[in-house]
């Protein structure tokens, strides 16, 4: 579904990624873990379109497609969904418009009928308890003034919405408390399917407790250091992103 | 308010009398021989300033043409200040210290009462110069009368100079940009020092040369009843680096003294030029009797692509200033700066910010401007920031903020933003606050005095300006705030 | 030139005074001589003046305006709803009262049942017949500062909207008022609006300036509010003129202790368009919030001045303006908070920002924050700029186009302020003008995009609120 190749990034002319490779077939769970400035974020932006990175080197073949040459609005019809790990805030733009309005330019562009008010409605609310968001949050403006957490509730509405094929989660799980936690990963869990992949970045085990990945990657300057299975995630835990180095020079 | 704080906020204000009684340090006469026009001002009194001078023909032409054209002109009003108003023909406009037939050669040729009077002002005329690295042309009236380092920045290629020597030694530079940025009719007080500058300094840095030193000028009104018309004119040629520093005192008297000054900047491509400014001319007493009025053109024009000219001033002087150092971003991707301070006390009427012109594509501004009122002090940020049809992705950010000590002051803020391109970005903030209660009380808390505080605090709201000035100016700004707000706090 | 221009308002004056509602009451008599004295002695204001830097109205001052001449709103053909509108759609208000140059149009006014005890919603005219000494003292003088407009408003003075709420009284609907000019050629009308809502009353009041018809009109109204200790004012003023109007507006408020007023201005329309909104804080703990959306397009030049005068303690003052650049549109923005001495503990903030959509469109902001007192809470801010484009990003993330994602994020920079003046119905029918007027919100995702937000909105209402 996704194959990253020997991807090299740039931003500003200095080099982020350096190398990496990542295949992800569907359902799947990866998760990326790194320390601080490893690049994990603009990995995430790179496979959303973000403007200002800068690919060297390598690429991203999506479902044997180009990705790269793809706009973001495209990539988002054709199934992908990031979570940013800080979501825009949009003043003037009400939640739930803005979400009718994506989930309608996406389902028209499946070749899906778009959604009317009603329906949309129907279903917005639904989605809406299994995060365990307050619906009044839908009728303020994007984003702005949430706090954190409903911010983060918010992304995974909008997941649950768009219901993507490849979701990227960006340190999702940051900042939450332990039940906020909980319910982003229920949400999530809730969508694992055969044909649904995700790459999960975090920077806690904890997170992995919830949602179990298939494979645990470590993105070390700017490159995968280490992959594995889950056990890896917990060693890290043990023993820091330090001897990795170590490691390196060895 | 608690008890403890409350007299603790108390405390500094019973000294405030003591430290109001404070007199202007740099207030002192000096009692040397001068030569003085007889107050008044027509064609003839600008001609014999020509004269005097020894100018070349064009330079009487231009003053002449200037004068006709202030004749013609009216005090601008525009400004939130309210102004005595000025007996034009009851200045003088010529004093020089009488020494010499010929100007000095040298430091040892100067009157010793000069240099000691440069001495009591703490400037870096000799040692001190070495000491700081400072290049020195000292203004003291009506003329320039030492000019210390000439020879090692002569190697280089720069030109450091007195305007009356740059008129009779390079005629042809002087020529060339003389009025460039400031024309002769840009305003009243412009058309005034065209007409009757007497002196200043000329800098010319030649292509690719970083000037290895600050150079700087102090600036020193002395004799009564005299204005001072000081015109200063830096040329950055492509590719050089000059950073200049400006300082400024006169002595105390009763009567306002009119200094209307000129300041052109050009910079050439790849150019950039620093300009700071310490101003602490006379504010006059306690009682707003007395003090300089302050009148100053201060214009850069950014020439040339990739050129940047950065304006900082520390103002803490005068009765009354009016000025707004600019910038005119001509070349593309050019950058325009300005940083300021302003501090009025007692009866001190500031109304002083920026203009920034965009009219290059890619061009940026950056103003910061701190503002602090106290006594009976009126200050005013007035800044315009203008972008073109053609200045595609010009951007602008401006901070501006005021701070008020004693509920006797005032603290305007008159932004004027024309935009005329769609990609522009221009942003403005503005706040005004007090010293807070609580900051006092957590600085106190920690074992400061309520004055220490204040500084400390006073200080930290001056920052993001002070760190643009070279490191012997901030120490001089520090401490320049800190007498300038003794009692301010009440 | 200026003194033609003088000369033919005074001439204009001359003929017609005697014959406005009021004429030979003493104090009505008086106060538009002196008006109209005022005006003379003023003159048209002019670039050099500060206020007026970026706003020309010398192409006005070249026309020789009238008065209507055909009779006013009584005339017949008048009462046609084509010329004077339906009213809002979905507005339901209490009482609407309907001018046509100015004049009331007795058939198309009128009350939705009875109005709450005490509460009156009269004409000008009828009241300076019957008993003028109730609005004297609101009408001898213009307020502050020397607005050419406003004294030659008052030299004019005649008819128009006196709108009163007793004591205690709430007002649940609104009032509705609507102003047609409609140009033969050259007409001018100067009604008044008074709003005076005494101690703890509560009322909201539309004010709708329409235009219709080719020829050239100046519309130059006056409204004063007073808002008395503990009262609450609502005031939209919505300008949808014609590209033949020039409208040179002029607002009056005082605000006693602890009351409240929400200053709404929407511009949509009009030639030029100048409008001064002065709201003086005049009591402890008064607030004021001031909204305030324009769209210049094609050739419009639209120009709003405003002023708060915080003059005693405790007084908050909020404004939020935004502007909508289009076409050759110029727009004005010159927002002045004066703190004055006695005034302490003031929180003011003011903030005006816009979007330039075109090569050709211009603006000039000026805020402005005077203050005399030092425990104060002030801040403004001012932006000239594009849209952010991590929005940008974040929405095409989430499968919108860009086109859309650009049309979605300049309409919600316009329903950011929107949202903020409350009157549902007054804000569906900006929203749907705006869809209209824009070009750039050509792309806006579902074509009856801003009926379709306001539904969504409604429909994301807990149940409990739906009924």
């Amino acid at each position: 579904m996704l194959e990253i190749s020997d991807l090299h990034v740039a931003v500003d002319g200095d080099p982020i990624l350096k190398g990496v490779d990542l295949s992800v077939r569907p359902g799947e769970v990866h998760a990326v873990m790194g320390p601080n400035g490893s690049g994990k974020s603009s990995l995430c932006h790179v496979l959303a379109g973000r403007e200002g990175y800068e690919v060297t080197a390598g690429g991203v073949a999506y479902e044997g497609e180009d990705l790269l040459a793809l706009e973001p609005d495209d990539r988002a019809r054709r199934g992908i969904f990031l979570a940013f790990q800080y979501p825009v805030e949009i003043p003037g733009v009400n939640n739930a418009y803005f979400l009718k309005a994506a989930v309608n330019a996406v389902r028209r562009a499946r070749g899906d009928d778009e959604l009317d008010a009603i329906d949309f409605m129907q279903l917005m609310r639904e989605k809406v308890k299994l995060v365990d968001m307050d619906e009044g949050l839908l009728r303020r403006p994007l984003n702005e003034g949430f706090s954190g957490g409903e911010k983060k509730r918010n992304e995974i509405l909008q997941m649950m919405l768009l219901d993507p094929r490849l979701a990227i989660l960006d340190e999702t799980d940051s900042g939450l408390d332990i039940d906020a936690l909980r319910i982003v990963a229920d949400g999530v869990n809730a969508l694992r399917s055969p044909d649904r992949a995700f790459v999960v970045v975090t920077h806690h085990e904890r997170f992995l407790e919830y949602v179990v990945p298939d494979r645990v990657h470590v993105l070390y300057e700017g490159r995968i250091a280490r992959s594995g299975g889950r056990t890896l995630a917990r060693e890290l835990e043990e023993r820091g992103y330090g001897h990795l180095r170590q490691e390196r020079v060895a | 308010m608690t008890e403890s704080l409350q007299a603790a906020r108390e405390a500094p204000a019973n000294d405030i009398e003591s430290l109001i009684g404070r007199e202007y340090e740099q207030g002192f006469v000096t009692d040397i021989e001068s030569e003085t026009l007889p107050p008044g001002l027509d064609e003839e009194v600008v001609a014999r300033v020509s004269e005097i001078k020894r100018e070349p023909a064009f330079m009487l032409e231009w003053r002449l043409d200037a004068y006709r054209r202030w004749r013609e002109m009216r005090e601008p009003n525009w400004a939130s200040l309210a102004i005595t108003p000025i007996d034009y023909q009851a200045i003088s406009y010529y004093s020089a210290p009488k020494s010499k037939e010929d100007a000095p050669k040298s430091l040892d040729e100067v009157d010793p009462k000069l240099l000691e009077t440069y001495e009591k002002l703490g400037i870096p005329l000799e040692e001190r110069a070495v000491l700081a690295g400072v290049a020195v042309d000292a203004v003291f009236d009506s003329v320039s009368v030492a000019t210390t380092f000439k020879d090692r920045l002569a190697s280089e290629g720069i030109i450091f100079c007195s305007f009356s020597e740059a008129v009779q030694d390079h005629p042809e530079l002087v020529r060339g940009y003389l009025g460039s940025v400031v024309p002769r009719s840009d305003n009243f007080f412009a058309a005034l020092n065209s007409a009757v500058f007497t002196d200043g300094s000329f800098v010319y840095v030649p292509k690719g040369v970083r000037c290895p030193m600050e150079l700087s000028t102090y600036f020193r009104i002395n004799a009564a009843n005299t204005g001072q018309f000081e015109r200063t004119l830096i040329v950055a040629d492509e590719g050089s680096y000059v950073s200049y520093l400006e300082g400024c005192t006169a002595p105390m008297r009763d009567e306002n003294q009119l200094h209307a000054a000129v300041v052109e900047l050009v910079a050439l491509e790849g150019a950039t030029i620093k300009y700071s400014t310490v101003q602490n001319w006379y504010p006059g007493d306690e009682n707003g009797v007395g003090g300089i009025y302050n009148f100053v053109t201060k214009r850069g024009e950014c020439r040339g692509a990739r050129s940047k000219i950065s304006w900082t001033q520390v103002e803490t002087g005068s009765a009354i200033t009016w000025k707004y150092p600019s910038c005119v971003l001509r070349g593309d991707d050019s950058v325009g700066e300005f940083y300021s301070v302003a501090v009025t006390h007692h009866h001190q009427q500031a109304d002083t910010g920026t203009k920034m012109i965009h009219l290059g594509r890619n061009t940026r501004s950056n103003i910061v401007s701190k503002g602090i009122s106290a006594g009976r002090s009126r200050n005013a940020y007035r800044g315009l920031v203008q972008v073109g049809r053609g200045a595609s992705a010009a951007r602008n950010y401006t901070q501006c903020d005021s701070l008020l000590m004693g509920d006797r002051c005032a603290a305007h803020t008159f932004p004027y933003m024309e935009v005329k391109n769609p990609g522009a970005r221009v942003e403005h903030e503005a706040t005004t606050s007090k010293i807070g209660e609580d900051q006092l009380f957590y600085c106190m808390s920690r074992g400061l005095s309520a004055e220490d505080a204040v500084s400390m605090i006073v200080n930290g709201f001056c920052k993001d300006v002070f760190n643009e000035l070279p490191m012997e100016f901030a120490v001089e700004a520090r401490n320049l705030l800190n007498v300038s707000l003794e009692g301010a706090i009440g | 030139m200026t003194s033609a221009a003088l000369e033919h308002y005074r001439r204009e004056w001359s003929a017609a005074h005697a014959s406005l509602p009021g004429a030979g009451v003493g104090w009505v008599d008086r106060v538009r001589r002196q008006a109209l004295d005022r005006f003379c002695e003023r003159g048209f204001p002019t670039p050099r003046d500060e206020d007026w830097k970026y706003t020309n109205v010398r192409p006005l001052e070249r026309r020789a305006f009238r008065l209507d001449s055909t009779g006013g709103g009584g005339a017949a053909g008048h009462a046609e709803p084509a010329v004077c509108g339906e009213g809002l759609p979905g507005l339901a208000p209490a009482a609407r009262l309907v001018f046509l140059n100015g004049r009331l149009v007795p058939a198309r006014s009128g009350e939705a049942g009875e109005l709450p005890e005490g509460v009156r919603v009269e004409s000008l005219a009828h009241v300076l017949a019957s008993n003028p000494e109730r609005v004297e003292s609101h009408l001898s003088d213009t307020g502050g500062g020397d607005n050419a407009f406003a004294a030659l408003n008052h030299a004019f003075l005649g008819d128009g909207a006196v709108i009163e709420i007793p004591r205690g009284v709430r007002l649940e609907r609104p009032i509705e008022l609507a102003f047609v000019a409609r140009g033969e050629s050259d007409v001018v009308s100067h009604p008044i609006v008074l709003v005076l809502a005494g101690e703890e009353a509560e009322a909201t009041v539309v004010e709708h300036h329409l235009g219709a018809g080719a020829g050239a009109k100046l519309a130059n109204p006056f409204t004063r509010i007073v808002v008395e200790r503990r009262a609450s004012v609502e005031h939209h003023l919505l300008l949808e003129e014609d590209d033949a109007t020039w409208h040179t507006g002029n607002i009056d408020a005082r605000v006693s202790s602890g009351g409240r007023l929400g200053s709404n201005a929407v511009q949509l329309g009009g030639r030029l368009v100048r409008y001064g909104i002065d709201v003086s804080l005049d009591g402890v703990g008064a607030s004021v919030a001031l909204n305030g959306l324009y769209v210049a397009r094609g050739r419009q030049h639209v120009d709003f001045h405003t002023r708060v005068d915080h003059r005693e303690p405790g007084g908050t003052s909020e404004q939020v303006y935004k502007g909508l650049l289009d076409g050759h549109g110029r727009g004005v923005f010159n927002g002045r908070v004066v703190v004055h001495r006695d005034a302490q503990h003031s929180d003011a903030s003011q903030s005006n920002h816009n979007l330039l959509l075109s090569e050709n469109a211009e603006i000039d902001t000026k805020p402005q924050l005077e203050i005399f007192a030092d425990d104060v809470k002030c801040s403004h801010g001012a932006t000239v700029g594009q849209l952010d484009e991590r929005a940008v990003h974040y929405m095409r993330s989430r499968g919108l186009g860009e086109e859309a994602a650009r049309a979605l994020l300049t309409f919600g920079f316009a329903e950011d302020v929107l949202a903020r003046m409350g009157a549902p119905a007054v804000r569906r029918h900006v929203e749907r003008g705006l869809v209209g007027a824009l070009p750039a919100l050509a792309d806006l995702p579902a074509p009856d995009g801003a009926e379709d937000l306001a539904g969504a909105a409604r429909l994301a209402a807990p149940r409990d609120q739906r009924s």
